[in-house]
């Protein structure tokens, strides 16, 4: 898609936050034309970066997950782990990708309820590997903000 | 623009509330933005009486048709009225619940004139003002929370909570707002609740008025060194005082100046004064859990700000922004907090 949409969405962030908004009769108004310029530049951040870091993310995961399963003890959990590093994506659709996102956090987030406080060393460090991906993931997720 | 009808439904109300006034006209008309969480209208009525012109600029607070955070007008319209001529905050006028005027409850108040008003998002807003604006702001706050004739006059339209449960209260509810507006599942701010509940804080010497969104941005101040109005009181509760020194200090308010607490003075200067003000002394074993709390209780806001853009009709652009940049910066401060507090650093 030509121009590129990031192109369009920056200018539109740009229009949106210069002459539109200088021209609002009030503050409010203005206000909200220059809070949506900002929205428009982060979308175009993600529409840019969004499949790349949500693959990773989910890759990422599945991998925690399938080496999980062979640690965790609880024969239930270990199950959903089993299966869950092993699934897909069903396509890089942003919403595909949102969606199988959605269900690997919320393993992600028992797995490491389940971990908290252990004396094992193995799931020791496999909570130490969880909480590796969610501070690594965090910092790729961080917008590129700009003082106001 | 607002429309004329408001104009006129307020023209109306006023006429009601100043039975003497004459010829009683609205001027100035504007929306401003005063918090997500409700509308907020500038104005300025006229009108003549016993032959003098009398000029009001107001501010008017309808509640929305749905917010950043469900709060009560009555408490937030009593908390004014508490601390009026203790601290600075403007004077409230009246509280309206009939929704025959603005189709919904509101409340009115005197519109502080000529205030400036500070933005989180930015590296500096006070410059050469920032020692005395912060040492106004942690001043008035340490007064705030010793003021035990506010306990007491709030005490009919505020729950009372005992000292060792003031943690509980506040967590359970902000848990629950995650648990009713969670659109994605959110593994870093559930750890950090979980943290939260295996190591609870020392209770606080006394219960206080808690006014419960304290920081840069909702106060007025001259540009001159003055605070001139504390504001969006929406939140006040009575609970531990460090609830609110942790809330001011966070780093959501200094994101590009850290070191500075809500761009003013330095974290130990700003306890230094409040514990002056107040009197008490600050734990710094609890400071530490209601900071991390904090991030707690700001991103449940985000996440429902989220939740309500996506899912009513209400689209400000506060919410969105809210939404993605606020919880942007509450994960990146979670994700380096939570390995520490959990022994895997070092």
């Amino acid at each position: 898609m030509r121009p590129e949409v990031g192109q369009y969405l920056l200018q539109s962030a740009q229009k949106l936050a210069g002459d539109l908004a200088s021209n609002q009769p009030n503050d409010y108004d203005a206000a909200t034309l220059r809070t949506y310029a900002l929205l428009n530049m982060f979308s175009a951040v993600d529409h840019d970066r969004g499949a790349d870091l949500r693959v990773w993310e989910n890759d990422a995961m599945r991998e925690l997950f399938a080496m999980a399963a062979q640690i965790v003890l609880e024969q239930s959990l270990a199950d959903r782990l089993l299966e869950a590093g092993a699934s897909a994506d069903k396509s890089l659709r942003i919403s595909d990708l949102n969606e199988a996102g959605d269900a690997l956090r919320a393993l992600l987030f028992d797995l490491q309820a389940s971990l908290e406080g252990t004396d094992d060393q193995a799931l020791a460090d496999l909570h130490r590997e969880s909480w590796a991906f969610l501070c690594e993931a965090t910092k790729r997720r961080a917008l590129p903000l700009m003082p106001m | 623009m607002i429309d004329k009808d408001l104009a006129d439904k307020i023209t109306a109300y006023l006429v009601h509330c100043y039975p003497d006034a004459n010829d009683l006209s609205v001027d100035e008309l504007s929306r401003i933005h005063g918090g997500a969480s409700r509308e907020t209208y500038a104005l300025t009525a006229n009108w003549s009486q016993g032959g003098e012109t009398v000029s009001k600029p107001l501010i008017f607070r309808r509640d929305p048709t749905t917010g950043l955070i469900e709060t009560e007008r009555d408490v937030e319209f009593a908390a004014y009225r508490a601390f009026h001529g203790s601290v600075p905050v403007p004077e409230p006028l009246f509280l309206e619940t009939d929704p025959k005027w603005l189709d919904r409850p509101f409340f009115v108040m005197e519109r502080i004139l000529d205030g400036q008003v500070g933005s989180p998002f930015a590296a500096d807003n006070y410059g050469d003002h920032a020692a005395a604006i912060g040492e106004s702001f942690w001043r008035y706050l340490g007064d705030i929370a010793a003021n035990q004739d506010a306990v007491l006059a709030l005490a009919g339209v505020l729950p009372a909570v005992a000292p060792n449960e003031c943690w509980s209260r506040e967590l359970d509810y902000w848990e629950n707002e995650i648990d009713r507006h969670e659109l994605e599942p959110q593994p870093l701010v559930r750890a950090a609740i979980r943290w939260l509940r295996a190591n609870p804080p020392p209770p606080p010497a006394q219960v206080t008025v808690v006014h419960g969104d304290y920081r840069t941005g909702n106060f007025l101040h001259d540009g001159a060194g003055d605070i001139l109005a504390l504001l969006d009181w929406e939140m006040v509760h009575l609970g531990d005082p460090l609830e609110d020194i942790a809330w001011a200090i966070d780093p959501m308010w200094c994101w590009f100046n850290r070191d500075r607490p809500g761009l003013m003075i330095s974290r130990e200067e700003a306890i230094t004064i409040w514990e002056q003000a107040s009197g008490l002394t600050v734990d710094n074993v609890a400071l530490h859990w209601w900071e991390l709390f904090s991030q707690v209780k700001g991103l449940a806001i985000w996440i429902t700000a989220g939740e309500t853009y996506e899912k009513s009709d209400n689209k400000d652009a506060v919410l969105a922004f809210s939404s993605l940049v606020c919880t942007d910066i509450h994960n990146q401060v979670l994700a380096e907090k939570m390995p520490k507090l959990l022994g895997m650093e070092g």
